[in-house]
């Protein structure tokens, strides 16, 4: 029952007007590094919930239409075997050659470009649970990347297939593929780390992105070959959009990537945490004031 | 272990961005020219929402947060909730905080209610397991039969809050922190609702309620914190914080 409940004698103390020094509640905090880790591992050990959510995210978008989450990979595929048919003119090569790099380029493009544009809403997206819950920031971030990579999966079934109608049949080096992935991901998530948090502070950030994403799908090798430039052009070795698509591309085309997409995505790696963490362990505790 | 929140000099200021300081362009514009193009890049105020609060709340405390519109209620609890982090001073919660700030947490409208339970009870830590396992307590309490496999699109305010409060109530937390807007409920849901948050406080320790409504203060509360312009005013036995605050409210006002 409510009523008859004594007050706790703790009352009489309460009007404290000068903080006491040694007390329970000044124990110290963890520093800024600590507790920018244990958001990024508490975050990994939400994965029910950022599963269950990034699930959720997809058949939310679709639970009202026919196909369902077919349309995704459909749209795609329409594209592929659209563009493929009239580019493979236009640069004078086979259609059994182009389409599968075509399909296997904007697969991945399409991976990066969502990673990248939608990276930017991820904390602003959701706003009214960063509002209401403490959970790890990293929680929201986690659950963008598994929305990405699901929909990943459903592209990259549509795609196997187109190169398998003309003859482009994954062999064993496919595999290859596994570890680029894994790198995609973890780039993935420091990528929609820095993003999403300036995107909260500045909220000229998606569309500034918005229109630098378009530049870099013209001139990165998605459409084009990289071997038609005759090593006349040989900075397209330092976008690293090419090294990190390459990095993949090269597995589900039967070859293992070259060596410098490995190296330039390990630096990029590297880069990329170096600059995010001491960004997000600073200002993580600042982004809930910034919505 | 018991439940228990301290509060040390706890100040929480909101920056609010004006003009061009939410624009990265006038930043950097700003900063390229010495400060001098783009002067609106630095347009921020701050707003003073919470001031130098020390608090402590102990095990079979049931908090009623008093006060104006502003004066900080809703910002203490989320600032116990942990969403904000205090600008300065220092903060420590012992236990298991369940924040009812909002029925929408975790909701779908599209989704069933099952399945909306299931959400809501993921977001408040809990595994799936341990959801099923309480999945016909919850809906029997919501009441909603047979609606529970409908979208919650069909649902009426006052059933979506059944849902989320039955679910946020079921968790067992030890910090149950509730703010007024959620229990606008009908009369007879606020009268199941009392009676389950009855339970509910006794074998959580600590409840936390910010409210307008005295009445529910009087019967749900047994320490009053009364807030005003993010300063505490006054604490003490519910009905002591409540008569100093309503005896306040019926004194002239300074420079009116």
């Amino acid at each position: 029952m409510i009523e008859g409940q004594p007050v706790s004698e703790s009352v009489a103390i309460r009007l404290v007007s000068a903080p006491i020094l040694d007390d329970w509640a000044m124990v110290r905090p963890p520093g800024y590094a600590a507790a920018g880790v244990q958001d990024l591992s508490g975050g990994l050990r939400r994965w029910r919930l950022w599963t269950r959510m990034a699930l959720e995210d997809i058949r939310q978008r679709y639970r009202r239409s026919m196909l369902g989450p077919l349309w995704l990979s459909l749209s795609m595929l329409i594209m592929i075997g659209s563009m493929g048919v009239v580019y493979a003119q236009i640069f004078k090569v086979s259609v059994h050659n182009y389409l599968p790099f075509l399909a296997y380029g904007l697969l991945f493009w399409t991976l990066l470009g969502d990673i990248v544009r939608e990276g930017c809403q991820c904390f602003t997206q959701y706003e009214g649970i960063l509002r209401q819950i403490k959970l790890p920031l990293s929680t929201h971030v986690y659950r963008m990347i598994a929305r990405h990579f699901l929909v990943f999966g459903h592209n990259l079934v549509g795609c196997v297939l187109v190169a398998v109608a003309v003859g482009g049949v994954p062999g064993p080096a496919a595999f290859l593929a596994i570890p680029g992935l894994f790198l995609w991901a973890i780039n993935a998530v420091w990528v929609t780390l820095l993003l999403g948090m300036t995107s909260t502070r500045f909220r000229d950030m998606p569309p500034l992105i918005a229109s630098l994403l378009q530049i870099l799908f013209f001139v990165s090798p998605i459409m084009w070959d990289p071997a038609t430039l005759n090593g006349r052009f040989s900075f397209v070795t330092f976008n690293p959009v090419y090294q990190f698509i390459e990095l993949v591309r090269a597995p589900l085309q039967g070859q293992a990537p070259p060596l410098q997409s490995w190296l330039l995505v390990g630096a990029m790696t590297l880069v990329g945490w170096g600059i995010t963490f001491p960004f997000f362990a600073r200002f993580r505790g600042r982004i809930t004031y910034w919505l | 272990m018991e439940a228990r929140i301290s509060l040390r000099d706890v100040h929480v200021e909101f920056p609010i961005y004006q003009g061009g300081s939410r624009s990265l362009k006038k930043n950097l514009l700003w900063r390229g020219t010495g400060g001098n193009v783009a002067r609106d890049a630095r347009q921020r105020t701050y707003v003073t929402a919470l001031a130098g609060l020390n608090l402590d709340i102990t095990h079979g405390d049931r908090i009623g947060l008093i006060g104006h519109n502003g004066a900080g209620k809703t910002t203490l609890l989320r600032v116990l909730a942990g969403v904000y982090e205090p600008t300065k001073g220092r903060m420590r919660v012992e236990g298991e905080v369940c924040p009812l700030f909002d029925i929408s947490l975790g909701m779908e409208l599209d989704a069933s209610g099952y399945d909306n339970i299931l959400l809501r009870g993921l977001y408040l830590g809990l595994s799936r397991r341990e959801i099923q396992d309480r999945m016909p307590a919850i809906a029997d309490y919501t009441e909603l039969g047979n609606y529970l496999d409908m979208p919650i699109r069909t649902y009426s305010a006052g059933m979506k809050l059944r849902l989320a409060f039955a679910t946020s109530t079921s968790v067992g937390s030890d910090i149950l922190l509730i703010d007024e807007g959620i229990i606008a409920g009908d009369q007879w849901f606020l009268a199941k609702a009392r009676e389950r948050l009855g339970r509910v406080v006794d074998s959580s320790s600590i409840m936390v309620l910010a409210t307008h409504d005295s009445d529910m203060l009087r019967e749900w509360c047994n320490v009053g914190v009364w807030l005003q312009a993010g300063r505490l005013m006054q604490c003490g036995p519910i009905d002591d914080v409540l008569c100093a605050y309503e005896e306040d409210g019926t004194k002239p006002r300074q420079g009116q």
